[in-house]
């Protein structure tokens, strides 16, 4: 769906630092040779490390990627003190070996698949183990969200991408309720995007496309979507105003970025609500460590008005054991539960002692919402914006 | 009455699509490849699991043999390109018009990407390639670091190159 994208290179002298971007396939060394003048420039100008980011360059053709080569061998001769660090990412999926085998010829060239490690957490998020986490977050937030995306702008025919898709139910509902013109997931976990296209092909659904995907670097075009949404995403992310950035370009003038995001200390349980509050409050605390914040929803409506956004609005889906289906309420909690004590606490290195009172906190909040005179919520914050015509 | 049939042969790839090309019109510009290669490879990975990554795998690999045929340089005539694809693999079969000394260079030049010796090749030969670039190294490194399958089939007039892509 994407247009051919025409190729630039940008040299930044404050972070030491060339971008080749879009498609690099010259005819020959002459072809090439504005691009190795820049090169030329770039390896002149600094001093230390050198900076080669090709996150986005989508395709170079075998004599470029020649060219390259002689400008790192080059290198290696008129500046022997300098290394080359070549940024790639797995999302565009000859880079890694084209570059890996380069970082292998040449001594002064260091090769980081950047999205290996782009986010703190992604260790813990990006497997199967979460997938019966998602599942039922998905099937409970549902038949809350159903009507409340119509309230945020959400109609039929649209152009719709679902950045951070995750096991890509959430697309397949909004498939099959908004019949959209056009529909893409796009996420980096290969496991979820195996899932979602098993989940599409049991359903019968082939209209959806899902793709794998790096969300601070999307492949998709510029202002070309009606409706962008990212949910419960934003918050396991270090770094959540780039992807922000990205999916207000991906919109249409006019169309509607839709977020949503956790409180995470929001969360309640009566009548054992201090070990509920304490459990929660230390999850975050460990989420923190891998560097997401799980109460990042309610910072979300400042965030859109500081990005321009028109129209911010925000409100909460109330989840309650009043209002949702007790037994799904429960395993939503008993899944976190699973999931917390059990790779969260892991790969933090939790002792034994604060596992064990996690767990308690995550079984009182479960009792809470099995009780007959318990009370128990799960906040989720929504917000979105327009995106200006200019 | 005994009869001996032959085991069935396994069930050859589904066609995709045909595309046929002047070798003129191949040569108006050296864009062609890259517009050909793309339009081809976003065609058939449409309906895949993960179109863009299939599309940015097969676009690389289409094109590069592409700018090998068009520093081949063919006499006139027709670049027939067929795709099609089975369970494991996509395949495109690319026919090219040869006389006799572009049938013998074809030969050689996929003679030399055999996948046995590619990658001991493609890393021994890198430096010297680097500075003065065998014709057929682009296909070369298809085989020895992409994992493509590239096999010359002749017929009366033409050689047909065979590019086996696997779907993941």
């Amino acid at each position: 769906m994407e247009n051919e994208q025409p190729f630039s290179i940008r040299f930044s002298e404050n972070d030491q630092e060339v971008a080749l971007e879009g498609t690099l396939r010259p005819a020959g060394p002459e072809a090439f040779a504005p691009v190795r003048a820049r090169l030329d420039h770039a390896a002149d100008a600094v001093r230390g490390v050198l900076y080669l980011n090709f996150k986005r360059l989508r395709y170079l053709n075998h004599t470029g990627f020649l060219e390259l080569a002689r400008f790192i061998a080059a290198c290696a001769e008129r500046h022997p003190s300098l290394k080359l660090k070549l940024v790639v990412s797995s999302v565009v999926p000859w880079a890694p070996l084209r570059f890996g085998f380069l970082g292998a010829q040449f001594g002064n060239t260091i090769v980081e698949q950047y999205d290996k490690a782009f986010y703190p957490g992604q260790g813990v998020i990006e497997n199967d183990q979460l997938v019966p986490v998602l599942r039922t977050q998905t099937n409970i937030v549902w038949s809350h969200e159903r009507e409340l995306l119509r309230r945020h702008g959400l109609g039929k025919r649209m152009r719709i991408a679902d950045i951070c898709c995750g096991i890509g139910d959430f697309a397949v509902l909004v498939y099959k309720e908004f019949e959209p013109a056009y529909i893409v997931g796009v996420d980096h976990s290969r496991p979820f995007l195996q899932y979602a296209q098993q989940m599409a092909r049991e359903f019968g659904i082939t209209d959806i496309e899902y793709q794998f995907g790096d969300a601070t670097h999307l492949f998709l075009p510029s202002n070309s979507f009606d409706f962008v949404t990212s949910r419960l995403a934003l918050q396991i992310f270090n770094d959540p105003s780039s992807i922000l950035r990205e999916l207000v370009r991906i919109c249409k003038p006019g169309g509607r970025v839709y977020l949503t995001n956790e409180m995470t200390v929001h969360n309640y349980g009566y009548p054992r609500h201090e070990s509920v509050a304490w459990t929660y409050q230390h999850a975050v605390k460990i989420a923190q460590s891998l560097g997401m914040d799980m109460n990042f929803g309610p910072k979300m409506f400042s965030l859109l008005t500081d990005m321009g956004f028109e129209d911010v609005r925000m409100e909460q889906i109330p989840i309650t054991n009043n209002n949702t289906a007790i037994d799904d309420f429960a395993r939503v909690i008993e899944s976190w539960e699973e999931y917390v004590t059990g790779e969260l606490s892991t790969a933090t290195q939790q002792p034994p002692e604060v596992v064990e009172r996690l767990r308690m906190g995550f079984r009182d909040h479960v009792y809470a919402i099995r009780s007959r005179r318990g009370f128990a919520t799960w906040p989720i914050y929504v917000a979105s914006g327009r995106k200006p015509e200019r | 009455m005994t009869s001996d049939l032959a085991p069935p042969s396994p069930p050859g790839p589904s066609p995709i699509l045909t595309l046929r090309i002047s070798v003129r019109g191949l040569y108006d510009s050296w864009t062609h490849c890259q517009r050909l290669a793309d339009y081809i490879a976003r065609f058939v990975a449409s309906d895949r699991f993960d179109p863009e990554q299939l599309t940015t795998r097969l676009s690389t690999y289409l094109n590069e043999v592409l700018e090998y045929v068009f520093r081949a340089r063919p006499s006139e005539g027709e670049i027939v390109v067929e795709v099609g694809r089975t369970d494991e693999h996509v395949i495109a079969e690319l026919t090219i018009p040869t006389d006799e000394a572009l049938a013998q260079r074809l030969r050689d030049d996929l003679g030399r990407v055999a996948p046995a010796d590619a990658r001991a090749r493609y890393e021994a030969e890198f430096e010297s390639m680097i500075l003065r670039p065998p014709a057929e190294v682009g296909l070369l490194e298809l085989v020895a670091l992409h994992g493509v399958e590239l096999t010359l089939r002749e017929g009366d007039g033409a050689g047909v190159i065979v590019l086996t892509v696997p779907h993941e």
